[in-house]
């Protein structure tokens, strides 16, 4: 094994592969506090890439309803089972990522799910946790809860699907970071499918290989973001790229929101994988559970968060900006009330008000002598 | 006390080891397991011999003991099939291996959570004492391997894939490739939703045979040959696989060597794989070199 360095751990780990950062990261931010689950992120992508034969089972991208939805049932807890209780010392990781509590012959930490795991893929929607048991008609402040967690493939920096394949049939691209599985060469071993701890690779049955969530990179070679992030009704996505935190830029929405703000954070990164879908965790869940999900900078992207709009404008400005455009995000500026998505030479994709403004109407339309019903 | 509930148990083992016997052997006993695959020579053609047929019984038996792939990871760790039963017969042409194994679950199905029982044969592409590394050759230095996956067996007996296959009870609605109204519109549609066989994977391609030819530099390195020609049968009867992989001695088209010719010795290695414990891949049992007459003695029985 290579020794790499992984920020979102703060240290050097263990990979099999040594450290090959991309030209460019492909990066998305998801704001967990808009998701309704309406699933039409996992239709869209369903019916633009997993309509076929073999794949009828698949979700590459899938919401789930934390804490007990999970798809397939248990990926998370049952990972984080195997690896046991480990410690974080503030920023720093210092447990074991899945890479380092390899056992013996094994390249990785990993497990196999079940043909059942993947059969109930909502599994637990809308469950809370914790009992109301009659209480609680209006008692604020969330004591019972649940959030929407919405999950693609990660396009990790040191991705277990890759480190398993013995035949090296996975690759991650060059010029945007994606990651996929050679079709012509996978001989349907399953390793990648083992070592996911996200578990976003899958297997086909017909064609007997491995398939995978491929980012949508024939749109991302054309600028534009994934299906599932342009058809998203809660516009809780936005997709861009992301570069080292020395490399950080302010105009960046990615970094700024990962880096800078450190609003957004990564899926499990105790894990080892510095995966590339960062989340704005859910402001009402208890600190305890954003912690094992997204580590040790949750209580700050909350504060953060919840700030947002009387301490930084600009944070404000560009969380409106997620959803406006189809157009991959390289760039963003704020000024003067608005918020611009900006080309990678700076040229404006799209411009949005920071703020709406109200417009208050009568009840009685007179133009038309109707009244007006409130449909919002 | 505690030595007591052991002899029933011993009592129990003796019944199952003499029903056993009496299943194989009936009153003549078999002449023991060699250690050498020692293919019949069939002068009227080995045909395509069936798990079972009466060409077999000539052939003398090896037993051919199985070690954990424990070389490369990911390694098999847990333990796996100990050791098989080999028969071999041989013409001109064509080599036919019939493999023998307990298992005591068929593993046909191979969809996600499930994997397929399997089983491989590797022979080096020349004849004589200078073998490539037993481990799928090593680099410039190939090994041939004729490779037998019961999910391929049920598949070519199938026909066309249906989701039903493995899930008789689920439904589905509908696939777009088949909204196109004619044949080729619909075939061409289908290809595009299923990227295997877009991308030209021969795993995808539509079976005509049991069996993969295949050729290896070592590991990780597993390739098509350029022609695909290996035929295989199998059964699964009393615990047991027995499965048939029948190969040319020699293929022009094949890289890496002239392959082999009867009268030679050679040698060759075998790998299995027990679906039920998840095996695949480098997850399997491997023997090492095991000598291989081609062609010894003549069969004199009726085909
Ligand atoms: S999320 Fe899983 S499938 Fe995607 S790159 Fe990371 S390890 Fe591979
Ligand atoms: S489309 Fe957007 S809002 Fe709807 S479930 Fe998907 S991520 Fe959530």
């Amino acid at each position: 094994m290579a020794r790499v360095y992984n920020w979102q751990i703060g240290r050097e780990m263990s990979y099999w592969y040594g450290e090959a950062r991309p030209k460019r990261q492909f990066a998305a931010v998801f704001d967990t506090n808009k998701c309704i689950a309406c699933q039409t992120c996992t239709l869209a992508c369903k019916t633009t890439w997993t309509s076929g034969r073999g794949q009828e089972y698949m979700f590459w991208n899938n919401v789930e309803s934390k804490p007990y939805g999970a798809y397939p049932i248990a990926y998370d807890s049952r990972i984080m089972e195997l690896l046991g209780p480990q410690t974080w010392e503030g920023e720093r990781y210092e447990g074991r990522t899945i890479f380092e509590a390899a056992p013996a012959g094994e390249r990785l930490l990993g497990y196999h799910p079940e043909t059942a795991d993947y059969a109930h893929p909502n599994l637990g929607e809308d469950e809370i946790a914790g009992s109301v048991d009659g209480g609680m008609s209006i008692d604020l402040l969330h004591p019972v809860w649940m959030f929407y967690l919405a999950r693609i493939c990660n396009h990790c920096t040191y991705p277990a699907c890759l480190a398993a394949c013995p035949r090296g049939a996975i690759y991650k691209r060059q010029e945007d970071g994606i990651v996929l599985i050679d079709q012509k060469n996978c001989r349907g071993y399953r390793e990648c499918v083992r070592a996911c701890p996200y578990k976003k690779t899958f297997f086909n049955s017909r064609t007997l290989v491995s398939e995978k969530c491929i980012g949508c990179f024939p749109l991302g070679e054309n600028d534009t973001q994934p299906r599932c992030f342009t058809e998203c009704i809660g516009k809780i996505r936005i997709r861009g790229w992301i570069n080292k935190p020395s490399e950080a830029r302010e105009d960046n929405p990615i970094d700024y929101l990962v880096h800078i703000k450190k609003v957004a954070l990564p899926l499990m990164p105790q894990l080892g994988l510095e995966p590339n879908v960062y989340y704005i965790p859910p402001v009402h869940v208890p600190e305890a559970f954003l912690v094992q999900l997204f580590g040790p900078g949750s209580r700050r992207a909350v504060e953060t968060y919840r700030r947002a709009n009387e301490k930084n404008s600009k944070l404000a400005a560009l969380i409106n900006l997620f959803g406006c455009t189809s157009h991959v995000v390289p760039r963003f500026e704020a000024k003067d009330g608005y918020v611009s998505a900006l080309s990678d030479k700076g040229e404006k994709i799209v411009t949005a008000p920071v703020r709406e403004a109200v417009v208050v109407r009568t009840a009685f339309d007179a133009r038309y002598g109707v009244p007006r019903s409130n449909i919002t | 006390m505690l030595y007591r509930p052991i002899i029933p148990c011993m009592t129990f083992a003796g019944i199952l080891i003499a029903a056993l016997a009496g299943c194989s052997g009936g009153a003549k006993k078999p002449a023991p397991a060699a250690k050498n695959v020692v293919a019949l020579y069939v002068k009227s053609g080995v045909g395509e011999p069936k798990p079972g047929d009466k060409v077999w019984q000539q052939a003398p038996l090896a037993a051919v003991a199985m070690l954990p792939q424990d070389l490369t990871d990911p390694k098999l760790m847990d333990s796996g099939i100990p050791s098989i039963h080999v028969k071999a017969l041989c013409d001109d042409k064509n080599i036919a291996f019939n493999i023998e194994w307990y298992d005591s679950t068929p593993d046909t199905a191979e969809v996600e959570g499930k994997f397929p029982d399997a089983v491989a044969v590797q022979l080096p592409p020349a004849p004589g004492g200078e073998t490539p590394d037993p481990t799928m050759g090593q680099a410039g230095r190939p090994v041939h391997i004729h490779f037998w996956k019961a999910s391929y067996q049920q598949n070519l007996d199938r026909g066309e894939w249906s989701l039903r296959q493995n899930f008789p009870n689920a439904s589905v609605d509908h696939y777009p490739s088949d909204a196109a109204t004619d044949q080729a519109d619909k075939e061409k549609l289908s290809e595009q939703f299923t990227t295997g066989l877009a991308a030209g994977n021969p795993i995808t391609r539509k079976r005509t045979s049991s069996v993969d030819d295949l050729i290896a530099e070592g590991f990780g390195t597993l390739s098509f040959l350029p022609m695909q020609v290996s035929k295989g049968w199998s059964s699964w009867r009393n615990l047991k696989w027995s499965v048939v992989v029948l190969s040319p001695l020699a293929v022009a088209d094949w890289p890496g060597g002239p392959g082999l010719k009867a009268g030679q010795n050679s040698f060759v290695a075998f790998a299995v794989w027990d679906g039920s414990r998840k095996q695949a891949g480098s997850r399997k049992m491997r023997s090492v070199w095991t000598p291989l007459a081609l062609g010894a003695s003549d069969y004199t029985g009726q085909r």
